[in-house]
């Protein structure tokens, strides 16, 4: 269509251009305006001649840049990335999630048991599709008594650990645990009651263990 | 914290060279117009929150219009020269034998300025036709780079939704306003030039129609490509938006005692994501914004020589000639016109991309 509108301009163009050489070349007079009328049924003609194959040919037209779209492949590709940077963010949060809850139970177990907590490793429902995600399984740590931490640094004394485990999982007594286990049994029925509550979970599902 | 998360993290992002890729080029091209600027100065903020080296931004694009103005003088001074020519010309008519000499003159001066102004033209079509390709191009890299960060903050709707809209419409703009309202107003001056060509003979009506139709288009243009990105984004971010609501809502409320913790480190870690989006948005926009000013500037130098040379000229009485000229300044400034449209309907198009996703957030 583009090609059919220059051609117009270009007859117009040299229709004029003729013409004004034209009424230059002819006398003063009658002649002049005669020139001027057909000049200007011409144009008229001229104008109108496109138009007819621009109606023509409209139904066909086709717009080029509907070949250009992309395809699906690279939505596909980018929300693949996107889930992948997703996924990412979400193991970062998981992370941050990780160490809130280690400040809120050192800060637990300094106040109520005078412990220092040294490590803990939490298992997580981390899949943030599933409805209980979040939820915590299992949960071990280790920690120490407070009081000791201070000789622990002149070079002497027994470090008292004391392992925790909240959950379905049970865990496996070592022989150094069940050496010291009459002693600490007290201890660590109050430390896995006082747990369970505090997570609110039902007492068969947390066991504590405490080691010399 | 930030500046840290920014920088490390826009740089791993995957696409994010080709991006970079631009700056680079406009570095080589228009450095010495430039501040020095690092490509991660783009995000930098000074202590009262603008780009640090703006003001030296503004002071390399003035200096870059007048190296533009002084290299177009030579053009000014032949069509001061060619309208001097005219009017000594004119003023002599009664020397001739007869008048129609003197017209064949007249008709000798235009088709002389025809051929400046068609070679003008076509180098303003040729700066416009590149710059809405770069534009094309740089749209077309950088999208799929906010998509993708959109896509990891959990907003698949919008993401989705935006994808094919935003591809359609950058190729259909730039395809309609390369294919059509080019050659349209390509037309348009060619007939309002021959139109001052003889009295008797006129034709500015059609000139008229064909400059209309392509302001029309690109008016249609710009108002339907931003009512329906408009509509996508509103669309995909509510649905965004209660998506994720939901999901907090449960983590929050069913995971005992932790729940919140959970939520709230969720929230701090998309929180760094959606400033890491932003960042890049307001990268992409600056971008696209010297991408587009240096073109605009030299179409605006051209329109400037052609206006000025009309008004110069039109105290030597020939005033066929001042007109011509006026006009062709006039058509230059459809064209100044048809770019900027094209500019400003991806600029705007970025920026509701920016508000979709921190929309979805504040709802959330």
């Amino acid at each position: 269509m583009i090609e059919v509108l220059g051609n117009l301009v270009r007859y117009i163009v040299i229709l004029i251009f003729l013409a004004a050489l034209l009424e230059m070349l002819l006398p003063q007079g009658v002649f002049r305006r005669y020139l001027r009328m057909f000049v200007g049924v011409l144009l008229i003609f001229t104008l109108l001649t496109p138009l007819q194959s621009i109606m023509r040919i409209a139904p066909y037209w086709e717009v080029p840049v509907m070949s250009e779209i992309q395809s699906t492949e690279e939505l596909g590709l980018i929300l693949q990335r996107g889930d992948e940077l997703y996924r990412s963010n979400i193991k970062s949060a998981m992370d941050d999630y990780h160490s809130r809850i280690f400040k809120m139970l050192e800060k637990e177990l300094a106040r109520e048991f005078s412990l220092k907590l040294v490590e803990l490793e939490l298992a997580v429902e981390e899949n943030p599709d599933s409805s209980g995600f979040g939820s915590l399984e299992s949960i071990f740590a280790v920690a120490k008594e407070l009081d000791e931490t201070v000789s622990q640094t002149k070079g002497g004394g027994k470090v008292e650990e004391i392992r925790i485990s909240v959950g379905i999982k049970e865990e496996a007594k070592s022989p150094s645990q069940e050496t010291q286990q009459e002693a600490q049994d007290d201890n660590s029925t109050e430390i896995r009651r006082y747990l369970a509550a505090y997570f609110q979970l039902p007492s068969n599902k947390v066991s504590v263990k405490m080691l010399p | 914290m930030p500046g840290r998360v920014e920088n490390e993290g826009i740089s791993s992002l995957e696409g994010w060279d080709q991006v970079e890729r631009y700056w680079n080029e406009l570095e080589r091209e228009m450095g010495e117009f430039l501040p020095a600027w690092k490509f991660s100065d783009i995000w930098k903020r000074d202590g009262e929150g603008f780009v640090p080296g703006l003001r030296d931004l503004f002071g390399g694009l003035v200096r870059y219009l007048l190296a533009e103005v002084v290299t177009n003088l030579h053009l000014m001074g032949q069509l001061i020269l060619l309208a001097v020519a005219a009017s000594l010309l004119k003023s002599l008519q009664g020397s001739f034998g007869s008048e129609e000499v003197a017209r064949l003159t007249e008709a000798v001066t235009f088709f002389v300025l025809l051929g400046l102004a068609l070679k003008s033209f076509t180098i303003a079509v040729d700066i416009g036709r590149g710059a809405i390709d770069t534009m094309v191009n740089f749209m077309l890299a950088l999208v799929p780079v906010l998509l993708t960060l959109m896509a990891s903050l959990g907003h698949i709707t919008s993401a989705t939704l935006f994808h094919p809209l935003i591809i359609f419409s950058v190729n259909f703009m730039a395809s309609l306003v390369r294919n059509v309202v080019f050659p349209l107003i390509f037309f348009a001056t060619i007939l309002y030039l021959v139109n001052h060509f003889s009295p008797h003979f006129k034709i500015n009506r059609l000139a008229d129609l064909f400059k209309d139709i392509s302001i029309w288009a690109l008016g249609l243009m710009l108002t339907l490509f931003l009512g329906l990105t408009a509509i996508q984004g509103v669309a995909g971010g509510m649905g965004d938006a209660l998506a994720l609501r939901t999901v907090k809502f449960m983590t929050g409320s069913f995971v005992p005692v932790v729940g919140k913790m959970l939520a709230d480190s969720v929230d701090t870690v998309l929180g760094y994501s959606l400033l890491l989006k932003n960042s890049v948005t307001i990268t992409g926009l600056i971008m696209l914004a010297l991408i587009i000013v240096f073109p605009l500037l030299k179409l605006l130098s051209l329109i400037l020589i052609y206006k000025v040379c009309g008004a110069l000229i039109q105290p030597l009485g020939e005033t066929t000639l001042g007109d011509a000229l006026t006009t062709m300044g006039n058509c230059l400034s459809l064209i100044f016109a048809a770019v900027a449209t094209v500019a400003l309907s991806f600029f705007i198009g970025i920026a509701i991309i920016l508000g979709v996703s921190n929309a979805a957030v504040m709802l959330r």
